[in-house]
């Protein structure tokens, strides 16, 4: 078999070892490179995207706190205005009761004051006309004879009036 | 014995086909490519988002080692051009050519046919980029810089640097397996001479069989095989990034 010079030049040889270096260099582009750099492209996007949401669940967990301090502060504020609400109707309804109740004590107060001057009054005719029998009784006896309650009646009248203001 | 340094054997040759011939050189190119081809598709086989095999965690040490020796040496401007994988397959081609010697094979790297068909591709970008960067008539200019009469040194400092650049590459490798060859053969004849001092039949065996040549050259290919192939092809890479990127000119 022939054999080349230990130092040589073969243009043929050059020419073939340039073409397959550039169709190694394209065979690592399409082969390496490209799929790799796309799948290193994928997961930095990926990655970014993972940052944008967790920039996004951050903002809105801010809002949403927001949303809830602003709303308990509304809450706090509510609880307060229906409490003040419910202390002064109950101030004003126990003031209406207790008014209510001195009304009507006095109502009772008045009527029982009222009785009792009839009943005074009603005793007082009573005995009244007791008494005026029992005058006209003793004055028969004193003086032995009939008295006309219509002749003498402004003498028991005032009798029974001096023995009211005696008694 | 004899020891042949010799260069690739010629398969085919077709004299009346402007001197075609089809070397060893480049069936051995050729066996180097597939296999780095099939790396190439083995690695990148059912590349997932979230990596999950070793394939993939290697595919991308390996793109970025060679993105990241591009961008330190080159720059920012050459990451999304052909640059990066031109580099990375001029790395490999030129490690792979180099280490087939470690399997047998002839080292296409000692074929100064190719090395120097590398750096003339190197010299034509290096050229291509001056071209671009100073326009034709500044890339002329250039050469009669800083004064004119300096313009045949410049044309052949030009010249130089894709010769170098091969020269370099060729005359390591080859020197190593010319060195290897020499110290396998010099140890094979004295395993012979030292053993045939051995009396009757027993010296006259042993002598035939070169028993010094086991070890020695094993140790001495680390290096001229291994060592050497990776420390050429990285040289190589580096001075090509070094030319194109300063003869691209300052950062865009």
């Amino acid at each position: 078999m022939e054999v080349q010079a230990f130092i040589s030049i073969a243009p043929w040889t050059m020419i073939f070892q340039i073409i397959n270096l550039l169709i190694l260099m394209v065979a690592f582009k399409k082969l390496l490179f490209k799929p790799v750099c796309a799948i290193l492209e994928k997961r930095k996007a990926e990655i970014e995207g993972h940052y944008q949401q967790a920039e996004e669940a951050e903002r809105s967990a801010r809002t949403l706190q927001k949303t809830y301090e602003e709303r308990m502060a509304g809450a706090r504020e509510e609880a307060d205005r229906v409490i003040r609400t419910a202390t002064e109707s109950a101030n004003a309804m126990s003031a209406g009761i207790v008014d209510d109740a001195r009304a009507q004590a006095e109502q009772i107060r008045r009527r029982a004051e009222t009785e009792i001057e009839l009943e005074r009054r009603k005793a007082f005719d009573e005995v009244k006309g007791e008494l005026s029998g029992i005058a006209l009784d003793i004055a028969q006896q004193v003086i032995e004879r009939e008295v006309d309650p219509k002749d003498h009646e402004a003498f028991i009248d005032d009798f029974i009036k001096n023995v009211g203001e005696a008694s | 014995m004899d020891i042949d340094v010799t260069g690739a054997r010629i398969l085919i040759s077709k004299p009346e086909w402007g001197g075609f011939m089809l070397t060893e050189t480049v069936v051995v190119t050729w066996c180097v490519m597939a296999v780095l081809i099939g790396v190439c598709f083995v690695l990148t086989r059912n590349l997932q988002v979230h990596p999950q095999t070793k394939r993939q965690v290697i595919a991308e040490q390996l793109v970025g080692a060679i993105q990241n020796l591009v961008r330190t040496t080159m720059g920012e401007r050459f990451l999304s051009t052909w640059y990066v994988p031109f580099i990375g397959a001029l790395f490999a081609l030129s490690a792979g050519c180099s280490l087939s010697s470690m399997v047998g094979a002839y080292a296409p790297t000692s074929d100064l046919s190719t090395v120097l068909g590398w750096a003339l591709l190197v010299f034509v970008l290096i050229t291509f980029n001056k071209l671009r960067s100073n326009g034709p008539l500044g890339y002329l200019k250039s050469y009669t810089e800083p004064i004119p009469i300096m313009t045949p040194f410049n044309i052949i400092g030009e010249i130089a640097t894709p010769v170098s650049m091969a020269f370099r590459h060729f005359g390591n490798i080859a020197s190593g397996s010319v060195i290897t060859a020499l110290i396998y053969g010099g140890l094979s004849a004295l395993s012979g001479m030292v053993l045939g001092l051995l009396p009757g039949a027993l010296g006259d065996a042993l002598s035939h069989i070169p028993i010094f040549a086991a070890g020695i050259p094993a140790v001495l290919s680390l290096y001229f095989d291994l060592f050497s192939s990776f420390l050429q092809a990285f040289i190589f890479c580096m001075l090509t990034m070094v030319y194109v990127s300063d003869a691209a000119g300052g950062a865009e």
